[in-house]
């Protein structure tokens, strides 16, 4: 059943065997919860203030990257590096407004909560719902083991 | 006049006489799409059985006496607004083979409205972009000059309303995406106030500036599409509840007592002589036609808007688009672990400007650089809304350029980002302050169209299309059409 489902998402896909190196080789280790990497290379630490950067190194790149669980080729890391840093020089711009008195604005007619009754109602179908899933085992989405041995 | 040339009013009236047949007028935009499509490539998805059987279910309806102006007309949806049972792909690799499993609420509401559906149409992925070159597919071409971009990121769109392969369209504006494209194709586009239109089941980009919003050949048809996509819904809990007027009762008379401003920050730098030429003329038009006009007005936090959409949107997006996980839904590879099996979906399913903009918006909210970078940015964009809640108070609508140029050549800007994120410069800050902007055919540049921005006050959607439609009484440019539509 399992290899019937990895056959229909080969099919959805039109999959393809990937160009895109595995991460250990683009220089990222592969920890879940691997703390040490997040800062250790990375030159603006947090908590060091508005550090203004205006180029990105390449670890920040891949960095930021992983955050995103982006993968990225090495020629995207480059290219990505060059364009990110031209780009965040224009914000620049922004140092220049004093907005210490100035709130945020996140939305813009400040709407409070919304609430309404929790009156059941019917769902969706499950085979709906699981129509688009690439794996699909039953009535579950098919998923790789989160924590491996 | 062949029926591809029609209006909405001018449709529905024909239909209303029963003159004309949905069924007929229906085949008459398949047989258009068919003519001109393989040059200009608005569409994604063209689905004629579907538009077939809903302008049969219409012709019943007409038959029995009801009425209404979209009743029988035909349509098109750009491919982010989900479609029960029609692919919806958002112009990419990660959508490409998803089938949504239940419909917007903007086309449910066109639906019951008895509007028949042609197809989806092509955009910039994930609406990030300003040329539809974006496009995991193929690029939307510019019936005007096949060599030159629609705009975008709602191009196929509005290139599809300027072939005659749709009487009107609906894209969605996070940053200009309905208004540029419809003035670089000589079309009227709208973006309506945020909150004003439901975005359920419109595929999200950044949620704070995301708004659903029609093309169309008329300012009239503009407003009939806003009456019948507006109002409050309870799947959107942004949607505001605010009464929906009857727009189309609201257009006609001059325009005296209208107070208007001229943002000068809008006339920018690089501007094509061409267009500034005709946007003057059609200002000076609006004074003819009984408007006071004040030149000088300022909206002085114009030229940091740029800074604050590229922070906030990508911001909102890198948010929206981690649900893309290889998963749930969509584009799936395989690798030997979780996490990489996901970065490998994400970094392969998405193009490179949606990864431009995930990598902003993550470094810009990562620890260390949210104050400076993302906080920053909404507190000036309160400096921005400030700026545009002070001129309403002294003006009616501003008048600008919808863009600062004329359409670009495909592929002249697609390796320089900065040099096509300036193309939205002036549609961006409409969105940062949440008000109302619509574009309307102002002129030729080198028999290229030209487009005039009127932006209202929130939710006064009324005036915007009060000026525009005035305008278009006393002009003809809406009414020119590309050399394309006589091929």
């Amino acid at each position: 059943m399992a290899g019937d489902n990895k056959g229909d998402r080969a099919k959805q896909n039109g999959r393809t065997s990937s160009t895109i190196p595995p991460r250990a080789a683009a220089g990222v280790s592969d920890g879940l919860l691997d703390e040490g990497y997040a800062w250790t290379d990375a030159p603006h630490r947090p908590g060091a203030g508005y550090t203004w950067s205006m180029s990105l190194t390449r670890d920040d790149v891949l960095h930021v990257a992983r955050l995103a669980r982006l993968g990225l080729t090495d020629e995207e890391v480059e290219r990505m590096q060059g364009q990110l840093s031209l780009i965040l020089e224009q914000f620049e711009t922004l140092r220049r407004l004093d907005t210490e008195q100035v709130p945020p604005t996140f939305q813009v007619f400040a709407t409070t909560n919304v609430f309404r009754d929790d009156e059941p109602r019917p769902s969706f179908p499950v085979d709906d719902v699981l129509q688009n899933a690439p794996l699909r085992e039953g009535d579950y989405l098919r998923v790789r083991a989160v924590l491996e041995e | 006049m062949d029926l591809y040339d029609l209006t909405i009013a001018e449709a529905s009236a024909r239909l209303a006489r029963r003159e004309l047949s949905a069924v007929e007028l229906t085949q008459a935009h398949l047989d258009r799409i068919a003519t001109v499509d393989g040059h200009v490539r608005a569409f994604v998805t063209v689905t004629p059985e579907v538009a077939l059987e809903a302008a049969a279910a219409a012709d019943r309806r007409l038959a029995v006496g009801e009425r209404g102006p979209l009743l029988g007309v035909p349509m098109a949806l750009k491919d982010v607004i989900s479609t029960r049972g029609i692919r919806t792909t958002c112009s990419s690799k990660m959508l490409e083979h998803f089938i949504p499993i239940y419909d917007a609420t903007v086309v449910t509401k066109l639906y019951a409205a008895g509007a028949v559906l042609l197809g989806k149409t092509n955009m910039d992925e994930f609406a990030m972009g300003s040329s539809c070159e974006n496009s995991a597919f193929f690029p939307t071409h510019n019936p005007w000059d096949l060599d030159r971009v629609p705009g975008g990121s709602s191009g196929g769109s509005a290139a599809a309303v300027a072939a005659g392969e749709a009487i009107y369209t609906l894209g969605s504006d996070t940053g200009g995406s309905i208004r540029q494209p419809a003035s670089l194709c000589g079309v009227v586009g709208l973006k309506p106030t945020y909150g004003r239109v439901s975005r359920f089941g419109l595929v999200a980009f950044a949620s704070s500036l995301d708004q659903i919003g029609p093309f169309t050949r008329t300012v009239e048809d503009a407003a009939i599409v806003l009456e019948a996509i507006a109002g409050r819904d309870p799947n959107d809990s942004t949607s505001a509840d605010v009464p929906v007027p009857n727009f189309r009762a609201a257009l006609g008379g001059d325009l005296r007592g209208l107070r208007l401003g001229v943002p000068k920050e809008y006339f920018v730098r690089g501007m094509q002589p061409g267009v500034d030429a005709a946007l003057r003329a059609a200002i000076r038009e609006l004074e003819a036609l009984g408007a006071t006009v004040d030149w000088d007005v300022s909206l002085p936090h114009t030229e940091y808007a740029l800074a604050v959409y590229y922070l906030v949107a990508p911001s909102e997006a890198s948010a929206n688009l981690a649900r893309y996980d290889g998963v749930k839904y969509g584009f799936s590879a395989e690798a030997p672990t979780m996490w990489e099996e996901m970065e490998r979906t994400r970094g392969l399913g998405f193009g490179p400007e949606v990864k431009r903009r995930i990598m902003l918006g993550t470094y810009a909210l990562s620890a260390g650089y949210y104050d400076a970078y993302y906080l920053k940015a909404q507190k000036v964009r309160t400096l921005i809304k400030r700026d545009f809640d002070e001129a309403f108070a002294r003006y009616d609508a501003l008048v600008a350029p919808t863009s600062p140029t004329v359409a670009f050549r495909l592929g002249e800007k697609l390796d320089d980002p900065l040099q096509m994120y300036l193309s939205d410069v002036c549609t961006l800050p409409i969105n940062i302050a949440g008000v109302c902007g619509l574009s309307v055919p102002a002129g030729l540049s080198d028999g290229l169209p030209v487009g005039l921005q009127i932006i209202g006050k929130p939710f006064d959607e009324a005036t915007i299309l009060r000026i525009g439609h005035a305008y278009q009484q006393a002009t003809h440019w809406h009414t020119l059409r590309p050399a394309l539509a006589r091929a």
